[in-house]
């Protein structure tokens, strides 16, 4: 079962990839019409990364509300580390659509600058926890923060916005194909995102077994 | 009412101790009157009035990074004392986090009191709008110091301290800092006719942003702060 539905990842993903080259028109409306192919890689990360991050404060949530479970703060991380690489990967690609068709690889367009201050946030989120050895006290920590973060961060979603001038196309209407291309890459990245999430805890339960082993060795 | 006066007294606990080595007072006003000094210098070198764009974003760049390098005691004193076991059995952590936060927010405005004139004085920007101007930075104020007292509390449990509180706190300040600098910027007149004065519609949206901004940090705060406290 778990074998199948990776091999239709693969091959998902795959037909995505393709068509996102060969069956995606130009699209009309934007400067530089052959080069918007990109967003078929662009959107379908933010949206991966978003999951990734309210994954991560949910696990947060869950550890601290249901009896702190060590291996819901492992959830909280392995979610964490993932939606730090989509949300890198959304940046990367927004970086290179800018430059394309606004000639510019940064200008502080809201939605750049609310992805990046998710980035700096995990990023912070990474340094605290670094910064604490007990686990338990680590956990309890890094949850109180993820969840103040995830009650503060829809706050700049909607207030940035207001303050910062946008290059992002409001008005602008992909036509079907698009709509498709772009659905269905999502579907498979969030689809990624699980395997590697469950690859990810995974890992960390071996370690917190070893880790409970290696304590109860004299 | 009891809640109220358990919050009290951990406010003016605050204050007492403090008042005692006034460590965290003289250090926190000593910052922003350098980095006033460093500002008043560096205009000397140019010569010429600051832009009120400057001007505000000076304004809101100094008292956060006083903030950030003052508020931070309010939880790490506790853990190096040793009287962090002692607080938690004397008061709820609701009540710990209000009379803290209290204290921070008053130490916090007491700042901008005295950075706010200065440096406008010194940056040569007539102010159009006082009230404005002092509703923006009370709210921003209030706002800060909700933010940092949180982030105080978990950055004293870490072994890093010192420069962690700036980098976990300023990525969530990033909302206040927008709407406290375009605020203080439509209180100094930018995007106004030049000349007189400005009303204060022009930042009433600003000021109801710091508002529900320090609404929801405050909110937040009293919600999750209990599970760091009752650990």
């Amino acid at each position: 079962m778990a074998q199948l539905a990776k091999i239709l990842l693969g091959i998902g993903t795959a037909i995505v990839v393709a068509l996102s080259f060969l069956y995606l028109p130009a699209a009309e409306g934007f400067p530089s019409p052959e080069l918007a192919r990109i967003v078929a890689l662009h959107l379908p990360n933010a949206m991966a990364g978003l999951v990734a991050a309210v994954a991560a404060g949910c696990y947060g949530w869950r550890y601290l509300a249901g009896g702190r479970n060590p291996l819901d703060d492992a959830r909280s991380l392995v979610a964490a580390v993932l939606a730090t690489i989509f949300l890198a990967l959304t940046t990367v690609t927004g970086m290179v659509f800018a430059q394309v068709q606004w000639g510019q690889f940064w200008n502080w367009d809201p939605k750049q600058t609310c992805i990046f201050i998710l980035l700096l946030i995990f990023a912070a989120y990474f340094v605290l926890r670094a910064g604490i050895e007990d686990e338990e006290k680590r956990a309890t920590v890094s949850a109180v923060y993820i969840l103040f973060a995830a009650v503060m961060t829809p706050v700049l979603g909607y207030m940035v916005p207001k303050y910062l001038p946008s290059l992002h196309p409001t008005n602008t209407s992909f036509d079907a194909a698009y709509h498709t291309v772009i659905w269905s890459a999502s579907a498979c990245l969030i689809g990624l995102y699980a395997w590697l999430f469950n690859l990810g805890v995974r890992y960390e339960r071996l370690r917190l077994h070893l880790d409970a082993i290696v304590r109860d060795e004299p | 009412m009891d809640w109220t006066r358990e919050a009290l007294a951990v406010f003016v606990r605050e204050w007492r101790t403090e008042w005692r080595t006034r460590v965290a007072l003289t250090s926190t006003v000593l910052f922003a009157v350098g980095a006033l000094v460093l500002i008043g210098l560096a205009k000397q070198v140019g010569r010429t009035a600051f832009e009120p764009t400057v001007t505000a974003t000076l304004l809101w760049i100094v008292l956060l990074f006083t903030a950030a390098s003052g508020l931070g005691r309010a939880f790490l004193h506790e853990e190096e004392r040793g009287t962090a076991l002692t607080l938690r059995l004397c008061a709820r952590g609701t009540t710990v986090w209000t009379g803290k936060f209290l204290a921070n927010a008053v130490l916090l405005v007491g700042i901008a009191v005295i950075t706010a004139p200065t440096l406008l004085t010194l940056a040569e920007t007539p102010v159009r709008n006082v009230g404005l101007l002092t509703a923006v930075s009370l709210l921003g104020c209030i706002g800060i110091a909700a933010v940092l007292t949180t982030m105080s509390a978990l950055v004293a449990q870490t072994s890093a301290r010192g420069g962690l509180l700036a980098v976990v706190s300023f990525p969530l300040l990033t909302p206040l800092l927008l709407a406290g600098v375009h605020g203080t910027q439509a209180a100094l007149g930018v995007g106004s006719k030049p000349g007189g004065m400005v009303s204060f519609s022009v930042g009433v949206g600003d000021v109801k942003i710091l508002l529900s901004f320090a609404v929801i940090a405050i909110t937040a705060s009293l919600l999750l702060f209990d599970f760091l406290w009752n650990d």
